[in-house]
């Protein structure tokens, strides 16, 4: 059950922040790591985000007792750190896949040019997805982690009638950008 | 013809997350509208295509586990842990402060009575406060407490005290660094506050 779904079932007073934040952190977290597993590539760091995002909305007592957004909150919160590990994580995995071509040019393992390619476009696309804005990177990781409309509205504190617009603006966006720095090699 | 739809609505209608009778609605604008059904063909391209990319991505290998909650310090808790510690402060304070010096008591020799040489002195000893010295020793000045500022709002549960100085070294404070790095809170250490020792 969702914090706000939650509030419409109890009177307000009645419902602790406690309760909120526990509402929120059980029915979010493994979700929220999926994403950011999904857009950094890195279990543990993706826990590490994910974890910090909690933390902080713990330490802020007003905003708990505010009731209003939170999912959205945290969403946003923990994508937008998501998307910063990602732009520093580039750097070192640029320098990275350098040196598994030379490892390939010299003689690799089976397998391993595979591996590089798989590599190499997980890299396009969580490039492209670090430079759009963070509500489009948002929008397109929610909806390939599979949420359906009325989910990724309340992720992202918008109406639900309002994401078949979003999402058609984010894929447009996407596309013209891929298409930008990686041409029409798909 | 039917109404057009806007590129959202459609958009919708593909993932089927339209209400049941625009769903149809839908259907049958596009059957007769050319030009929503060429947006629909350009949408459904687009999106696979853009699906295909995201799909790339891999996902989490392992379902998640969900840690302990990091919970909040309750108010109530804080408060508690404060009046102990202010009670504890006290308690130490009324058993370890040095007492006061114990005044002199002094019995001084009896006086016999004039007159009477013979009869048996009487001596009843009497207490006599050793006057002060008229000279005043000199005043111990009283301790100035100086109070952290917060820098947030945030409250403060953990925290570091680090001395630092102000103004080229020569202003020492006392900061109250969060574990994330943070300087959550300051005070002025002056010389008067005791606390330059």
């Amino acid at each position: 059950m969702q914090p706000e779904e939650l509030a419409l079932r109890a009177p307000a007073a009645a419902l602790r922040a406690g309760d909120w934040f526990e509402t929120l952190f059980r029915g979010h977290y493994p979700r929220i790591v999926g994403l950011l597993t999904r857009l950094t590539g890195d279990r543990f760091q993706a826990e590490e985000i994910a974890a910090d995002a909690f933390s902080k909305l713990a330490r802020r007592p007003l905003l708990l007792q505010s009731h209003e957004s939170l999912t959205a909150w945290i969403y946003r919160v923990a994508i937008n750190a998501g998307l910063d590990a990602l732009r520093a994580n580039a750097r070192r995995r640029r320098s990275e896949d350098a040196a598994g071509v030379e490892r390939l040019r010299t003689g690799g393992e089976p397998g391993a040019l595979e591996d590089l390619l798989r590599r190499e476009r997980c890299e396009r696309v969580r490039a492209v997805l670090g430079v759009m804005k963070a509500r489009d990177a948002e929008l397109l990781l929610l909806r390939s982690g599979g949420m359906a409309y009325r989910e990724m509205a309340q992720a992202l504190g918008i109406p639900a009638s309002s994401v078949g617009t979003l999402l058609a603006r984010a894929e447009r966006e996407f596309e013209r950008r891929y298409r930008a720095r990686y041409g029409d090699d798909v | 013809m039917t109404q057009c739809w806007s590129e959202g609505e459609l958009r919708a209608y593909l993932d089927h997350e339209l209400p049941a009778r625009d769903m149809e609605r839908v259907a049958a604008h596009i059957r007769e509208c050319s030009g929503c059904g060429g947006v629909c063909h350009e949408l459904t391209v687009r999106a696979d295509r853009v699906s295909g990319w995201m799909d790339v991505l891999p996902d989490a290998a392992a379902p998640t586990r969900i840690p302990a909650i990091p919970r909040r310090a309750r108010a109530g808790r804080r408060w508690a842990g404060a009046a102990v510690g202010l009670a504890a402060a006290v308690l130490l304070s009324v058993v370890l402060l040095p007492k006061r010096s114990v005044e002199i008591v002094v019995t001084p020799p009896g006086v016999a009575p004039q007159g009477s040489p013979s009869a048996p002195v009487s001596v009843k000893p009497a207490i006599i406060r050793q006057e002060t010295p008229s000279q005043a020793a000199p005043v111990k000045p009283k301790p100035q407490i100086q109070y952290f500022v917060a820098l947030d709002n945030e409250p403060i549960e953990t925290g570091l005290v680090v001395r630092v100085g102000l103004n080229g070294g020569q202003l020492p404070a006392d900061v109250i660094v969060g574990p994330d790095g943070r300087a959550r809170a300051i005070r002025l250490v002056s010389e008067n506050s005791g606390e330059l020792k």
